[in-house]
């Protein structure tokens, strides 16, 4: 699956527990492209701010350097920079809690 | 049937086992003067007597709440940990909420995830022994050499979306649901209690479903994401997938394909109860993949310990 055979209008995301930063993207998504959030209580629909390959993370909300993420209700690292909702977070913006 | 060398040893076994309500007996070289051929005839007769008395049993009707189901998972994937394996983890839920019971091993999966995991658990001890599994064998990975919490996750990983050991482990960790963790045990201890227990187990998955299984559970739910042809032998393993692409290339490996899941996560509830029949069906008598074409085995280490 390439990003260029991905032209939908949408792209779904998956979120696992209600209390989660992130959500994983099930497609590969285009900076631009809507993605609609499926989770435990409603959906949610957020614009991608950057370009996010499949099965990556993207951020529900804002948060701002140095905060605690959550994924399946479960911390999975710190934020080294600001970020804004829409845009994947990675290697370059989330560091482990044991670093 | 027990088959051994030594008539001392299979007393020793034919002692401890004696309790149990299933017919037993043992064939050993001292009985057939050491002569290969003699034991085999002796070890088929015994069998075709035990064969004859099993033949007799019919199957009860149970709740399904009487399993005890393994979890595993192996040759993983972005399909596991974020479709097949919190499939696991939601009829997980669901059997221990009907008072039944589950056990996950595969102790270093949990690196990354033991603080969550070790939050569930019911009592303080049994926290403390998640935590200190977890770093027994990270120590023991450090003697052979391995740094598991250098390159971890390591390229293939970072490159298939995993950012950090904790984002890692959920994958693996979310096959054991959202219960509490109410036993701990050493690798093949007994859980003979309803609930969710954590066993101290290796990765490797022939010693890992062997130790799972000898808890005493009478199936296992295995997930794999690219494939992964490996069974148990003493109980069925039910084979799952949510890779689309691995279920078509491998139509008689998996028992049961979430890969609708994946194309439609609103039908994620209809999915677990499909799989909750599934595992009603095999547990019933319907025969896994695995049995049929008689792959698999039982695996004890003989070397020292398998990380």
């Amino acid at each position: 699956m390439t990003e260029a055979s991905n032209r939908k209008d949408s792209v779904r995301a998956q979120k696992s527990h209600k209390e989660d930063s992130v959500a994983v993207v099930l497609d590969y998504v285009a900076s631009g492209q809507t993605v609609l959030v499926t989770g435990p209580d409603n959906s949610q629909e957020l614009t991608a701010q950057e370009d996010i390959p499949v099965y990556h993370k993207i951020a529900l909300f804002d948060f701002d350097n140095g905060t605690t993420l959550k994924r399946s209700a479960t911390d999975i690292g710190r934020t080294t920079s600001a970020i804004r909702a829409g845009q994947l977070v990675h290697t370059h913006n989330l560091v482990s809690l044991r670093s | 049937m027990i088959l051994s060398a030594h008539q001392h040893k299979a007393d020793e076994l034919l002692n401890t086992l004696s309790d149990h309500d299933r017919p037993i007996c043992a064939i050993t070289l001292d009985q057939a003067g050491r002569d290969a051929l003699t034991f085999r005839t002796l070890a088929v007769r015994a069998g075709a007597k035990l064969l004859w008395d099993l033949s007799r049993q019919r199957r009860e009707r149970m709740p399904w709440s009487d399993l005890f189901l393994a979890l595993e998972c192996g040759m993983s994937d972005p399909s596991s940990s974020v479709f097949a394996n919190p499939i696991v983890g939601r009829v997980t839920d669901q059997l221990v909420a009907a008072g039944g019971a589950a056990v996950i091993g595969e102790t270093l999966e949990w690196l990354g995830s033991e603080g969550a995991l070790s939050k569930r658990a019911v009592t303080a001890e049994i926290e403390e022994r998640i935590k200190q599994a977890v770093e027994r064998r990270v120590t023991l990975a450090r003697k052979s050499g391995i740094d598991l919490l250098g390159n971890n996750p390591n390229k293939a990983n970072v490159a298939a979306g995993l950012t950090t050991i904790e984002d890692k482990a959920i994958g693996s960790v979310v096959k054991s649901g959202t219960s509490p963790v109410k036993a701990f045990l050493e690798y093949g201890d007994r859980h003979d209690v309803a609930g969710l227990a954590a066993m101290d187990g290796p990765s490797y998955t022939p010693e890992s479903l062997t130790g799972l299984i000898a808890a005493g559970a009478q199936m296992s739910l295995f997930t794999s994401g690219v494939g992964n042809s490996f069974v148990g032998r003493l109980a069925p393993s039910l084979k799952i997938t949510a890779n689309r692409e691995t279920a078509e290339r491998l139509p008689e490996q998996f028992d049961f394909c979430c890969a609708e899941a994946v194309r439609n996560p609103d039908r994620i509830e209809q999915v677990v109860e499909n799989l909750i029949f599934r595992i009603c069906d095999v547990a019933s008598g319907a025969l896994t993949f695995g049995e049929i074409l008689g792959e698999g085995d039982e695996v004890i280490a003989r070397f020292g310990e398998t990380l």
